[in-house]
């Protein structure tokens, strides 16, 4: 005993030791993992998006600049997909973790300093664009409708020409240069204004404008690109690219430091693995007399366990057989059940079978008379002296009784009645069948078996609890399948049968359908009853569940029906809405041959 | 680094080649529908119309945007809490989703931003968050459908997000004009084609351009002259973008309108000054063209306005 415990302490010391090598070992590891490459990529990849949008942006902010574009779309959709990424990059933990946080914020003002750049591009763009258009329209009508350019011939119209000229070309070309040249061709032209008379000049005057407009717009808007493309984002974008670079080049040196740490933990480990495997084939002896000693006390387990096993098959044995007793006896407590059903089934027949008999057994005085008459007749006819008067009264009396034969019908009363009273007989007899089909002992499950005549047969049998009841037939064409018929018969019944229970006293119907449905004979029989509630729907498989009063129900009925279709292959299931009815639907399978 | 640059050389190369393509129309068609959060968004429906969110209970966002009105109101001012006049006109919140930011001045960045200044502000719900929460939190139902679409539940947050949700499902598809775009030639009549190319010659759609046909830049009102000194009475909401960025070069800039409705949602302009299209029109030609049109180009011009009105969504 006291040996037993000390090993077994060992044993726990032993795994111990074992899962602190092994926690050590995945810290070791854990611990090389520092510099994760996928997150790296990651950040790497949102770097790399911000970047190419950004370079998009600018290309896109050229195409506006030169006119190739007319919708701002384009320079507008690229800032809230860079917020975008810069979200994306704020809620990552490593950027927080490097301590980047504010290399971020300094990368998101700078976005925002660079939208608000393009947003007066674009202001100062339209306005630039729509003048440089107006221009050629207005120096033409300058030209032709100032009236006082005819009196003033040719230097005007050269005057307006060259303001156009230096306009259009410091739109192109913006240096100092070509500015004080516009800026001089503007000059003249307004020192024209003031020796015209002030109607005559309108035209000049609208040019004028839009030329000054043009000369703000074009310097504002020069130094304005240059100030978008100067934005420091990518350098932004770069120093935290840089920064991550580093922080990941010492988390891969860390790495690396932590890796050699474990290869020399793994070689220790690997010596001690080495050491243990020396000292066990040492101790090997001692485990072959141990093994021995095992071996023994293993022969003494086998016996016992062969004994516990005999035993249990015993106790199998005997719980099979009483579970056949159970479904042999729920079926005589079904059958008990409808006993007083059949036997009134069968009075009916037998009561006017009988009367019918009785009533032939009354008539057959008649026919007796008949034969005595007829025979008196002959008797008078055939002797060799021939009596008149006695001759006449036979005839008489034997003409009276066929005109009264014939007046009653007798002949056809009793033709009817024979013929009823064999109806009756046959009624009687179908019952006898199908109580004899249906209770059949047969255990095998060899038979084919069609169960639309097991769902008759458990039809005729309940007809008694389906008296009230519309009973709705729909049978699919269906193959046989190989069961046990009274055993389905008995599901059938119970099925049935507490289908009609569940419905009103004033009537209902009850529908029984059979199907193929994959490889399977399915049977539906649905009641429009008062329905099971939810709660008690899974329980109705339930050995003695019932909600029948005491008595009246074994509760066994429908445990026993799912027994018999499990053990068939089979599978059954209810469906079920309370005050709508009840469908329970069995599924056979179609076994192979079994197919007609 | 060089296969950066690389990259990048080919990205920049792809681009320039797609700008090479023949010129596009300056306005493009709006999609058929625009994907929101179904369940966030019928929130927002709910709180579109709930007057919860005024001090006094008196006004939900649709009384200031109204849907037969190209979701804007037919008045130079809306009213908020207590008569208080607004010092702007309604903008119209139909395809919100398309505008680069919001409000007349462009002082939102987002509908949610909207939604936090209307409710603080005096001259629309002057009302406030904690309020607001209590007066909807007596709400089972309304409770409920948040904790269902948010796992924070109600708060300030989410019930900006759903209205913004629900403001960014409000497009109106399917202009005639957007058919056009599509390849409907028939869609519009040779007047109103004549308009577009005349909306194009004038210069009006330097600004008004992209999905919305305007919505995505700023501008100064009275580039070619001053509409607000002309108009009389400069008022603190004249000065428009300067309010929000106290830039002097931001004095009198607005956000560019969307057009796109425009035929709904008279009068016009940020003080709602122009009472119809066509002195709009003519505003426009005057302060910001610099220019002058024939009576009959204007007239066209406003029939192809016209063709920019869409299906306008059931009202809330």
């Amino acid at each position: 005993m006291n040996k037993f415990a000390s090993s077994s302490l060992r044993r726990l010391g032993l795994g111990f030791a074992l899962v602190l090598a092994l926690a050590v070992l995945g810290w070791l590891y854990e611990k090389t993992q520092a510099a994760d490459v996928q997150q790296r990529a990651a950040l790497e990849e949102s770097f790399r998006e911000i970047h190419q949008l950004d370079s998009d942006w600018n290309v896109d902010i050229m195409a506006a600049k030169v006119g190739l574009t007319e919708s701002y779309d384009p320079i507008v959709a690229p800032l809230s997909r860079i917020q975008d990424v810069i979200s994306r990059l704020h809620s990552d933990a490593t950027l927080t973790r490097f301590g980047l946080a504010s290399q971020l914020e300094a990368l998101r003002g700078a976005f925002k300093s660079k939208a608000e750049l393009v947003d007066e591009f674009k202001s100062r763009n339209s306005i630039l664009r729509n003048s440089l258009r107006y221009l050629p329209t207005l120096a033409g009508e300058a030209k032709e409708g100032d009236t006082s350019l005819r009196r003033a011939g040719q230097p005007r119209a050269a005057q307006i020409d060259a303001v156009l000229q230096e306009s259009l070309a410091y739109a192109l070309i913006t240096d100092d240069a070509q500015q004080s040249r516009l800026a001089q061709a503007a000059g003249e032209l307004e020192g024209s204004l003031s020796d015209s008379p002030s109607e005559s000049t309108d035209s000049r005057r609208t040019l004028l404008g839009h030329v000054r407009t043009v000369m703000t717009q074009v310097t504002a808007q020069s130094g304005l690109l240059d100030r978008i493309l100067k934005v420091p984002t990518v350098q932004a974008i770069d120093a935290m690219s840089h920064a991550t670079d580093a922080r990941f080049s010492v988390l891969s040196a860390e790495s690396e430091y932590w890796r050699k740490v474990l290869a020399g933990y793994a070689a220790v480990l690997l010596a001690a693995v080495t050491y243990t495997g020396f000292r066990l084939s040492q101790s090997y002896a001692q485990i072959g007399r141990m093994n021995r000693a095992l071996r023994y006390a293993n022969d003494g387990l086998e016996r016992r366990v062969q004994e516990r096993t005999r035993e249990l098959g015993t106790a199998l044995q005997s719980l099979r057989e009483s579970e056949a007793q159970l479904i042999q006896s729920e079926k005589m407590s079904s059958l008990g059940q409808m006993v007083a059903g059949i036997a009134h089934e069968m009075n009916t027949p037998l009561a006017y079978v009988r009367s019918n008999i009785e009533l032939v057994h009354d008539q057959l005085g008649e026919v007796s008379d008949l034969v005595r008459l007829a025979g008196a007749m002959l008797s008078a006819l055939d002797a060799e002296d021939p009596q008149p008067d006695q001759l006449a009264q036979a005839y008489a009396s034997l003409s009276a009784l066929v005109a009264s034969f014939s007046e009653y019908s007798i002949v056809e009363d009793l033709s009817r009645l024979t013929k009823d009273g064999v109806h009756g007989l046959d009624q009687i007899r179908e019952i006898v069948v199908n109580l004899r089909n249906f209770s059949r002992l047969d255990r095998s499950r060899t038979t084919r078996f069609d169960v639309r005549e097991g769902l008759d047969s458990a039809l005729s049998i309940a007809k008694s609890e389906l008296k009230r009841h519309s009973v709705e037939k729909r049978y699919g064409d269906v193959p046989k399948v190989f069961c046990s018929p009274s055993q389905l018969n008995q599901v059938f019944l119970n099925v049935i049968v507490n289908a009609a229970q569940a419905l009103p006293e004033s009537g209902g119907r009850i529908r029984v359908a059979s199907s193929t449905e994959a490889e399977q004979v399915r049977v539906d029989i649905s009641d429009d009853g008062c329905g099971i509630p939810p709660e008690l729907v899974t329980k109705i498989f339930d050995p003695f569940f019932t909600t029948k009063e005491i008595g009246k129900g074994t509760g066994l009925g429908l445990s026993i029906a799912y027994k018999i279709i499990q053990e068939h292959g089979g599978r059954v299931a209810a469906r079920s809405t309370v005050g709508k009815g009840t469908t329970f639907s069995i599924w056979l399978p179609i076994n192979e041959g079994s197919s007609q | 680094m060089l296969v950066r640059m690389l990259s990048q050389i080919v990205a920049i190369g792809f681009s320039v080649a797609a700008v090479n393509a023949p010129a596009a129309e300056p306005i493009s068609p709006l999609p058929m529908s625009v994907q929101v959060d179904r369940e966030k968004a019928a929130i927002g429906k709910m709180l579109f119309v709930d007057k919860r969110l005024s001090k006094d209970e008196s006004l939900a966002c649709v009384s200031c945007h109204q849907f037969d009105r190209g979701g804007s109101f037919p008045a130079q001012f809306p009213r908020g809490v207590g008569g208080r006049m607004h010092s702007f006109n309604s903008p119209s919140i139909f395809n919100a989703a398309f505008n680069f930011k919001h409000l007349w001045s462009g002082g939102a960045e987002s509908v949610e931003a909207v939604v936090e200044q209307v409710v603080a502000s005096p001259q629309v719900f002057a009302s406030s968050w904690p309020d607001v929460l209590q007066r909807l939190s007596s709400d089972d139902r309304l409770v409920g459908s948040f904790r269902k679409a948010y796992p924070d539940g109600m708060n300030a947050r989410t019930v900006k997000n759903a209205l913004a949700e629900y403001t960014r499902s409000l497009v109106t598809p399917n202009a005639r004009f957007d058919r056009y775009l599509k390849g409907e030639k028939s869609a519009i009549t040779a007047d109103e084609l004549k308009g577009y190319e005349l909306f194009k010659k004038y210069g009006c759609v330097s600004c008004h351009q992209g999905i919305n046909v305007g919505g995505n830049m700023l501008q100064t009102f009275g580039v070619m002259g001053n509409y607000l000194q002309d108009r009389g009475g400069v008022r603190d909401a004249d000065l428009g973008r300067y309010n929000v960025t106290r830039k002097e070069s931001d004095r009198f800039v607005f956000k560019v309108p969307s057009l796109r409705n425009v035929a709904l949602t008279a009068p016009y302009f940020h003080d709602g000054s122009a009472a119809t299209l066509t002195q709009a029109v003519e505003v426009m030609f005057k302060y910001q063209l610099g220019r002058r049109a024939s009576e009959q180009d204007v007239a066209l011009i406003i029939k192809f306005l016209d063709t920019l009105t869409g299906e306008v969504p059931p009202a809330p």
